[in-house]
């Protein structure tokens, strides 16, 4: 196969310092070229490429080779330059990338993940210590850095050279990070945008980063947390959904007439019992609701022992519950405890003519010292059978089900929004939590 | 639709149908039927909280 036409912005020369061969990938615009052989800084502004600096280091190992293709928001990009900076001992890499029609752009990336960025041709406007670009408000997340060059590799449009300084600043909002650098001669900004590691891959071949929290390092100062557009909509899904909860759970447990009895007895007295019906119930299964009232008991227990009796087939639904009420003093003051009103609930009843069958035995409580001796006066314990009912355990534990997936998708994102901002030097402004 | 939000949005319209369904049928797993309620202190009887 015959080899692809040079690129026509593509030159060559060879390198003053070793002799080799060096490609100009955007001759014209270049003005400083790095030997990819040994590292030599050469001046390429003139038709006689001078050395700059001389030195015989072998280049490094980049994730994306110098003279690497890729297309990024529609526009095919050729690295051409790389710059590794560092500041305060955390480094990070900058490769330039050239079209002939677009100019020039940044990837950047600090092994977390990867920016394109395009220098501005606008000042963003200061908005009390965020800035404004496009309608957009970026919050500050470094502020008062110095950057320092500390390796360079290919060619560049400005004498770039190990060692040099810049001040720096950034700006972020979700997805976006806006840069600020400094020096004695000019200002510059860059807005870098967060390219989606498959993108990356495409494009360039790059491997994906390891993604937080596995990789054990924060999240990028301007990585949307993957919940933030989440959590709010999620906590809606969740209303609605409590909200149709609470308001079908009378509607399905509508019943039909009630059929109620009182029945007098003495305590410590023989046990009674009691037939109370019929209680007609309609639907194919339901739920049968039996409360006991007792405003007399006083030191007192009643059992209640429920038989609820199918007339056509003698099936039996038992259930048993307690009235009960004990007060009294002691060291502590005064005390009580107990309910004289008890409600319980029979589940999944079949349609049918029903009686319930109610044995009931009063009982005095006689222990401990208490002010109120109970009598032998005797006590009156109204039973009332209902059909239907609401089982509100039943929605709770739905309620719960429903909201547990909810709360740990907004901890999620509060985590992330936590060890995201935790990364910035500009105290408490940098959350994202406003924009979601 | 996010997947995320999705599956949750499906994961509440499932307990919410179970909620319905067991409504229906009356069913509860905390019912008080059939099963009589045992009694903290096995079968005493009194004011439990001194």
């Amino acid at each position: 196969m015959a080899d692809p036409a040079p690129d026509p912005a593509t030159k060559t020369l060879a390198c003053p310092s070793c002799g080799g061969t060096i490609a100009i990938r955007a001759a014209g615009h270049t003005v400083t070229l790095v030997c990819h052989y040994c590292s030599s800084l050469i001046d390429v502004a003139n038709p006689d490429a001078r050395l700059i600096a001389e030195y015989h280091e072998a280049a490094q190992e980049l994730a994306i080779p110098l003279g690497t293709r890729g297309t990024l928001r529609g526009t095919e990009w050729e690295a051409i330059g790389f710059l590794q900076r560092s500041e305060g001992g955390i480094g990070w890499s900058e490769y330039l990338l050239f079209n002939p029609y677009a100019g020039y752009a940044w990837l950047i990336t600090d092994g977390r993940g990867w920016s394109l960025g395009r220098m501005l041709t606008v000042t963003p406007r200061d908005a009390g210590g965020a800035m404004l670009l496009d309608g957009e408000r970026y919050k500050p997340f470094f502020a008062g850095g110095s950057a320092r060059v500390d390796y360079v590799l290919g060619e560049f449009y400005w004498r770039v050279a190990v060692g040099e300084r810049v001040r720096t600043a950034d700006f972020v909002r979700p997805g976006f990070m806006l840069s600020r650098e400094t020096n004695d001669a000019e200002e510059t900004w860059t807005l870098a945008e967060l390219i989606d590691p498959r993108e990356m891959g495409t494009a360039f071949g790059t491997d994906l980063p390891p993604a937080w929290p596995g990789s054990g390092r924060p999240p990028m100062p301007h990585q949307p947390s993957p919940w933030a557009g989440l959590v709010g909509r999620a906590w809606q899904f969740a209303f609605v959904a409590v909200l149709a909860l609470l308001v079908l759970a009378p509607i399905l447990g509508r019943g039909g007439t009630s059929v109620s009895e009182t029945v007098t007895l003495f305590p410590e007295g023989s046990e009674r019992s009691a037939t109370i019906g019929p209680i007609v119930l309609t639907r194919a299964k339901q739920p049968v609701t039996i409360r006991a009232r007792s405003d007399e008991v006083r030191n007192q227990w009643v059992d209640l022992d429920y038989a609820l009796v199918d007339r056509a087939t003698q099936a039996s639904y038992e259930a048993y519950d307690i009235v009960e009420q004990y007060e009294g003093s002691d060291s502590d003051g005064r005390w009580s405890e107990g309910n004289r009103s008890t409600a319980s609930k029979i589940a999944s009843v079949p349609a049918g003519t029903y009686d319930l069958v109610v044995d009931l035995g009063a009982h005095n409580w006689t222990g401990a010292s208490s002010s109120y001796a109970a009598g032998i006066a005797p006590v009156k314990v109204t039973v009332t059978v209902s059909p239907g009912g609401v089982f509100w355990s039943n929605v709770w534990l739905a309620a719960l089900l429903i909201l547990l997936p909810a709360l740990r998708m907004g901890w999620q994102h509060i985590r992330f929004e936590a060890s995201r901002s935790g990364e910035s030097d500009v105290g408490g402004s940098t959350s994202d939590e406003d924009d979601d | 639709m996010n997947t995320r939000l999705f599956l949750y949005g499906a994961w509440c319209l499932a307990i919410l149908s179970g909620f319905v369904m067991a409504a229906n049928a009356g069913y509860s797993p905390f019912a008080d039927g059939r099963r009589a309620p045992l009694r903290a202190g096995g079968g005493y009887y009194g004011p439990t909280h001194k």
